[in-house]
């Protein structure tokens, strides 16, 4: 989102560029269309890493970019650093562009927050859920930091009740949010209103081969910098193209959980050592 | 004979189960009020006009829908079309839509239970005389007497005329005397009549706005303006959905959002189901509302920045079966397939005009010149709805700045002073006294590259 650039060095960021490896990998199991004819919709930032992978590892050229900026100096920066013909960099918040963007084409879309879990978040994931073709991959990546200290846990439980009603009762403890609580939290909850979105927008419809649903395909947590980052990856499909996710074989890959019986509701921790960081580093 | 009796008293292996007229009466009319039982009344009216003028942007002009009430009794009259002598005597005072019912195209009447429960709802007495292009016949119904008898479910028909009649004579003449005593009470009250005038006015805007006229006790309801502001780079969504749910038509939506006069009492979304309003200003759940947050802050519903969010959804269908309201048609059913989809793009069309909203407020502590949002607000005029051309999502593009931005300086100094630099500067007044000492100390102090 809008700033990021101004917070982290990116030259120093392993963790995420490990993440970015392994996203890429997840991509080129799709078997849904040629990956080439996907767009991929990011929050580019100044510097367009993952649009540069994206294009380079995939081939894909129809790249669209969010930025949360009006400052014109910012604007023209950003189009300056623009690497590609093919990226498109729209301007405003993401709950203002995503409704305008054309999802009736498969995409890969990569909701890269630097904040905490909020019902804007969870609103942005809805609105591609309600609005994305089958075999396109959406994730969402926060920070999963619960506040240490007694006067923030309070607040920030308050926020968190007043946003996700829904999902936390009244008598809910500061504690349910405590080190890998706050991840799992936002993984289910986000994954909740995922479903929802997607089973609502497509009530109704008569051909049942057209109804889509979702299937969590990653969840990683690490550290960027200091901060607790969390990404969780789904793909939405319909029923007509549930051979085609099979055929993709997800669990085939390192971080995807294959012992489960209901894949779909597994997830995987992933927690890299220094060396995994190193090695997959090297990768490219 | 239409009957409901226990089919063979002799018969050990049945059970009755048949209901008692007593027991149905009290039943369908338990859960109405009172102004939503003249709004069905109504509401048949509008079907009237709707098989008179097909479409749903029909001209209504020269349709009238009158009502009268006071303590004695009850009277609603139209000139739309009249009920068909078919219809009433094999549907219309059915209790529920029978089978082999043709509905009206793009009707508001759903449930085939609204003008009965209506009727008992009021008073013991009622009649219901029809004028049709073929035929004109009176229904006279004494309800006691009609309920003391269990087993002839039947009106009779009475005055029945069989011969042709111009349109401009067809209508229907409903009149309910020896009202219940509470009815009578709450008809007398001017406050009643007041929330009726009201509650007719928004619900049935769409209709009137098609020239449909409404009086009640001799006062014409005039319709109210469906508006949002546009203008100064404000510009309000509009977006339209077409939806197969498996009926026989599909669901049309309209949405639009965005921003009108401050008003607490009428911001929120209005829903309209066949032009039927169905929510007014809603702020709640049903539209989404607990769902929206801005930058970790919720939006309760009495938060007076949102006081300015209009929205308006207008769902349309031939089949009115797939719409979703509930049978009083006060309400959506939340488990409809209609209401799934509509509310995430409620939710989706209305984020961006909170987001405005939000920084809209968030300039109240501003200097004046630097009001943005405030002074686009006050430039936007007002726009029909229909004049609005779609757009996915409401947009606000700021202005272009005509020259460099600039800054405010103020400061107090004492009054002797200031007059005598004042004659030194030749300035005219205090303000123009600051300007120009501005610009005698930067023209000493500042060099230009």
């Amino acid at each position: 989102m809008a700033g990021t650039f101004k917070k982290i060095d990116y030259r120093l960021r392993p963790a995420k560029h490990a993440e970015r490896i392994m996203l890429i990998d997840l991509f080129k199991r799709m078997r849904f269309a040629p990956i080439e004819t996907y767009q991929y919709v990011g929050f580019g930032s100044v510097a367009f890493i993952d649009f540069r992978m994206v294009h380079k590892s995939l081939g894909i050229k129809d790249l669209i970019s969010i930025e949360a900026t009006d400052d014109p100096e910012e604007r023209t920066r950003f189009e300056r650093n623009n690497p590609y013909a093919g990226l498109t960099l729209h301007f405003g918040h993401s709950s203002a562009v995503l409704p305008t963007l054309n999802f009736r084409k498969r995409s890969l879309v990569w909701l890269d927050y630097d904040g905490t879990l909020s019902r804007s978040v969870a609103n942005d994931l809805a609105t591609v859920g309600r609005h994305a073709h089958s075999g396109s991959f959406v994730g969402v990546t926060f920070t999963a930091a619960f506040p240490t200290s007694a006067k923030e846990r309070d607040k920030e439980l308050g926020r968190l009740k007043d946003e996700f009603p829904d999902f936390l009762a009244e008598d809910t403890k500061a504690s349910s949010f405590d080190g890998p609580k706050c991840a799992e939290f936002g993984r289910s909850t986000l994954g909740a209103i995922l479903e929802k979105a997607v089973l609502d927008a497509d009530a109704g419809e008569p051909n049942l081969a057209l109804k889509r649903n979702v299937r969590q395909v990653c969840f990683f947590r690490y550290k960027d910098g200091t901060l607790p980052m969390v990404t969780v990856g789904w793909i939405i499909i319909n029923n007509a193209d549930m051979d085609a996710f099979e055929a993709s074989h997800f669990p085939a890959l390192p971080f995807f959980e294959t012992k489960a019986r209901h894949f779909v509701l597994q997830f995987h921790w992933l927690h890299l050592s220094r060396f995994e960081k190193w090695s997959l580093g090297s990768r490219i | 004979m239409a009957q409901l009796v226990p089919t063979d008293e002799g018969d050990l292996t049945k059970v009755d189960a048949s209901p008692t007229k007593a027991f149905f009466v009290e039943i369908i009319t338990k859960d109405i009020q009172l102004d939503e039982a003249i709004q069905d009344l109504v509401d048949n009216c509008i079907d009237g006009a709707k098989r008179l003028r097909p479409g749903s942007d029909a001209n209504y002009n020269g349709l009238r829908v009158s009502i009268e009430l006071n303590a004695q009794g009850f009277v609603i009259e139209d000139n739309c079309g009249g009920i068909p002598l078919d219809i009433a005597r094999k549907y219309a005072f059915k209790f529920g839509r029978a089978k082999g019912f043709k509905r009206t195209s793009h009707s508001v009447g759903q449930f085939g239970v609204g003008m009965k429960r209506a009727l008992f709802k009021m008073g013991d007495l009622f009649s219901v005389s029809s004028t049709e292009p073929e035929h004109s016949f009176r229904i006279e119904v004494d309800v006691p007497t009609w309920a003391n008898d269990d087993t002839n479910w039947d009106f009779d028909i009475t005055e029945l005329v069989d011969r042709p009649y111009a349109v401009e004579q067809t209508g229907t003449r409903i009149q309910v005397s020896n009202l219940d005593p509470a009815v009578a009470t709450t008809f007398s009250q001017a406050g009643f009549v007041t929330k009726l005038r009201h509650d007719i006015r928004v619900v049935q805007q769409h209709p009137m706005r098609l020239g449909l006229q409404i009086s009640l006790n001799g006062q014409a309801i005039i319709p109210t303006e469906w508006q949002l502001k546009e203008g100064a780079g404000i510009a309000p969504a509009f977006r339209q959905f077409e939806d197969d749910l498996g009926g026989d038509s599909p669901l049309s939506t309209r949405l639009y959002a965005g921003v009108g006069e401050s008003s607490r009492a009428h911001a929120g979304w209005y829903v309209f189901c066949n032009g039927r309003c169905i929510l007014e200003a809603d702020q709640e759940a049903t539209t989404g509302w607990s769902e929206l947050s801005d930058d970790g802050v919720g939006v309760p519903k009495y938060h007076g920045q949102f006081a300015r969010f209009r929205g308006y959804a207008f769902l349309d269908s031939d089949d009115s079966r797939i719409l979703p309201w509930n049978t009083t048609k006060t309400g959506l059913d939340l488990e409809s397939d209609a209401y799934r989809r509509l509310r995430g793009r409620l939710i989706e069309i209305t984020r961006p005009v909170i987001d405005f909203l939000n920084n809209l407020d968030a300039e109240k502590d501003l200097e004046e010149t630097d009001k943005i949002l405030t002074h686009a607000l006050a430039k936007a005029a007002p726009v029909a709805l229909e004049r609005l051309v779609a757009r996915p999502v409401f947009v606000y593009t700021p202005q272009p700045r005509r020259g460099p931005p600039l800054a405010r300086i103020s400061f107090q100094k004492p009054k002797a002073e200031a007059d005598r630099l004042k004659e030194a500067l030749s300035a005219q007044s205090n303000p123009d006294l600051g300007a120009k000492a501005f610009e005698y100390a930067y023209a000493n102090l500042i060099e230009e590259d």
